[in-house]
């Protein structure tokens, strides 16, 4: 067989879209459910109102008939319940988002795993990240919104850890918040969610996309060649087009699959935000839970340092996902320092066990990740297997302590044991 | 070259089997059209609108080739393309770009110092304002002023400044406390006989309000993060995250009986500011 004759097909969509391996797949589908994100987001804001002025609410859900509605809360009722297919449209939305960041966490796990972020390949992996930090914030103003019950908690959370930050933290909060009334803010969320947010992820998707053509995308190593040098799995572009509408036609189908079965978000029975009222299940999306668990499970600090206030929100809500996102960040400088590779090496996508140090990083990083996660859903847990809630806070409180380096070292010894049973 | 015809995805097209799905896709797409406009119910235009995805995925994969995937040397991906290697030593050898990167990054720099300087500078205010005053009567959410005979064991959750019932920042949190007295640290001058005290309902650790009062131990209690004060001294944190006790309103009686403020809070209400 010779090269010449497989047809060629355009090199960006080669390198964007390489089907040899389902975890080349994530960033794709997160790219997917970007769009779907943006298209349903587009119809959303015809209905949307970004007002917290009461008014009545005159819709055909009979719970709030008559009653007096923030306009926010009483515009996504109408959505629900009066505007054709708006449920759907609502639900399809909050189930993208979600696909959306679990597919960006993951492909970002693969990139950090598969060493795919080494070489030239560094300056990528920076703009991934803040891609990451901006989904992040896009789901944040987009839950609030709603102005729910849990949106007065969340939006006042926000604030508190902005106005945390020493010298500074008040001004910037309130120049991003709009000051600390929970009425003034969403308005302001609004514009972050619609336009200021999406146009700087889109930006910063075309340098990622754009950035991925020009290096390259990594390729899966597959056997030594009789000189040593590794052959590599590549999509021929044969059939690429169609596998990309494919997966394209999978993930809505997908989407809107668990929209119907899933009341993901439905606002109906949750109640509007009003001033002093508090739910006892509050919970902001699954992806805050590790910031949220943060700032309950670390301990009460109160210390006053050359004039700037250390508080337990400074800790937990800025300096410790500042301290994990910063491990992210660094982690490929370190390598470069001490294992390093040839360029060519550096294209193939590495099986992580054979990097059984990047491996106990990363399991660092994730029970970390998860433990904090766990602490958000702390009076869940101890509902669920009927202690105390203080006795699990403190039993959490002491896994983050021990559990991060144990299951470390043991992801290193299992990695190690792994690599030595199929060398490379 | 295994198998790829000139025509071949064509050919496959034109069988009885993906016309049939294609059929069957856009007869359910009309469908979830027409049942927007019909209103209706959420399944069922969700239903229809997933089979006519995963219709669509069908027929798309009937034209997929049979050969996804080969074999090379990682210099020999893409025929005419440029091999890795050499593109890489052309990225390292254009030192105009590092100017660029290192020019931009100095530039950012001088621009965040510049943001965070006028920040700084533009002045701090002294936290929060609330509306409570010497002089301003509690009320209910409905407006009621409250007499501190008719407060119940336990209190009530919420209670406002008169004028400005609703005002988030003036929530206050009042109770009767169900098995002490107020003991010191508590201001003993502004409990109402003994047992009723008032407290900012805004959490000094995030800001949530403080919604919940556990007579037998006669603790506050933040949902949020599960912050836990003393209402009987102090509301003193006693577990917990939050550092700082809740704000205590200075609380009296005026001559008819109803409670009313003696003062503004002595402290900042709210969370702590870096």
């Amino acid at each position: 067989m010779s090269v010449q004759e497989v047809p060629t097909r355009p090199r960006w969509l080669r390198e964007l879209f390489v089907p040899t391996h389902w975890s080349f797949l994530l960033g794709p589908v997160a790219v997917i459910a970007f769009v779907v994100l943006l298209l349903t987001g587009v119809v959303l804001t015809f209905f949307y109102q970004p007002s917290t002025e009461l008014v009545e609410y005159d819709g055909s859900a009979a719970l709030y008939a008559g009653r007096e509605l923030p306009a926010a809360f009483s515009s996504v009722v109408t959505i629900e319940e009066d505007v054709p297919g708006g449920l759907l449209l609502r639900r399809v939305h909050r189930a993208a988002s979600y696909l959306f960041v679990a597919a960006l966490l993951l492909h970002a796990l693969r990139v950090l795993l598969a060493g795919a972020f080494r070489g030239r390949r560094f300056v990528n992996y920076l703009v991934g990240l803040v891609l990451l930090a901006l989904a992040l914030a896009l789901g944040w103003t987009g839950q609030n919104l709603v102005y729910d019950v849990v949106t007065g908690s969340s939006v006042r959370i926000g604030y508190t850890i902005a106005a945390s930050i020493p010298y500074v933290g008040t001004e910037l909060a309130d120049l991003v918040f709009a000051g600390p009334d929970v009425d003034d803010v969403v308005a302001r969320l609004f514009w972050l969610h619609v336009l200021l947010l999406p146009v700087a992820f889109l930006l910063g998707l075309a340098a990622h996309l754009w950035l991925v053509v020009s290096h390259r995308h990594t390729v899966l190593p597959r056997r030594r060649d009789t000189d040593g040098r590794w052959l590599v799995a590549v999509p021929t572009g044969v059939g690429l087009r169609s596998r990309a509408a494919q997966l394209v036609a999978l993930v809505c189908a997908l989407l809107v699959l668990a929209a119907t079965l899933v009341p993901f978000g439905d606002v109906t029975h949750i109640g509007p935000f009003l001033p002093g009222v508090a739910g006892n299940d509050m919970y902001p999306d699954w992806y805050l839970f590790p910031m949220e668990g943060a700032i309950l499970l670390l301990p009460a600090v109160d210390v006053t340092v050359l004039g700037a206030t250390i508080t337990n929100p400074l800790l937990g809500g800025v300096l410790l996902p500042a301290a994990l996102g910063g491990a992210a960040l660094l982690w490929p400088l370190l390598e470069a320092l001490f294992r390093r590779r040839s360029p060519a090496e550096q294209d193939l996508s590495e099986h992580p066990f054979h990097a059984p140090v990047r491996v106990a990083f990363v399991a660092l990083l994730v029970t970390v990740t998860v433990l904090l996660s766990l602490g958000a859903a702390s009076d869940v847990i101890a509902q669920v297997i009927g202690a105390p809630v203080a006795t699990v806070i403190r039993v959490l409180r002491a896994s983050l302590v021990v559990a991060p380096p144990v299951l470390a070292l043991l992801a290193y010894w299992y990695a190690r044991r792994r690599s030595r049973q199929q060398p490379a | 070259m295994t198998g790829v015809r000139p025509g071949a995805a064509g050919d496959r097209l034109r069988r009885p089997v993906p016309v049939g799905v294609g059929a069957v896709a856009a007869a359910l797409l009309v469908a979830f059209v027409a049942g927007v406009f019909l209103d209706w119910p959420t399944s069922a235009l969700g239903l229809a609108l997933t089979g006519a995805l995963l219709a669509v995925a069908v027929v798309v994969g009937q034209v997929r080739g049979p050969v996804a995937r080969e074999l090379v040397w990682p210099d020999e991906r893409c025929p005419g393309d440029a091999p890795v290697a050499t593109a890489a030593a052309a990225a390292v050898a254009t030192p105009v770009r590092r100017r660029w990167v290192l020019g931009g990054l100095g530039g950012l720099g001088v621009g965040a110092l510049t943001g965070v300087g006028l920040l700084a500078w533009s002045g701090r205010d002294g936290g929060p304002v609330t509306a409570w005053r010497r002089g301003v009567h509690l009320v209910t959410a409905e407006g009621q002023r409250i007499r501190a005979a008719d407060v119940p064991v336990g209190g009530f959750g919420t209670v406002w400044p008169e004028g400005s019932v609703r005002a988030d920042l003036s929530a206050v949190v009042l109770v009767r406390l169900a098995t002490q007295e107020a003991q010191p640290p508590t201001v003993l001058d502004w409990v109402v006989g003994d047992r009723i005290v008032a407290y900012s309902k805004i959490c000094t650790h995030a800001g949530c309000p403080v919604g919940l009062y556990q007579e037998d131990t006669d603790s506050l209690f933040c949902p949020c993060h599960q912050a836990t004060f003393d209402a009987a001294r102090g509301a003193v944190p006693t577990f917990g995250p939050a550092s700082r006790p809740l704000p205590q309103l200075p609380l009296g009686v005026d001559g008819d009986g109803f409670l009313v403020a003696t003062d503004g809070f002595p402290t900042p209400i709210g969370p702590v500011r870096g």
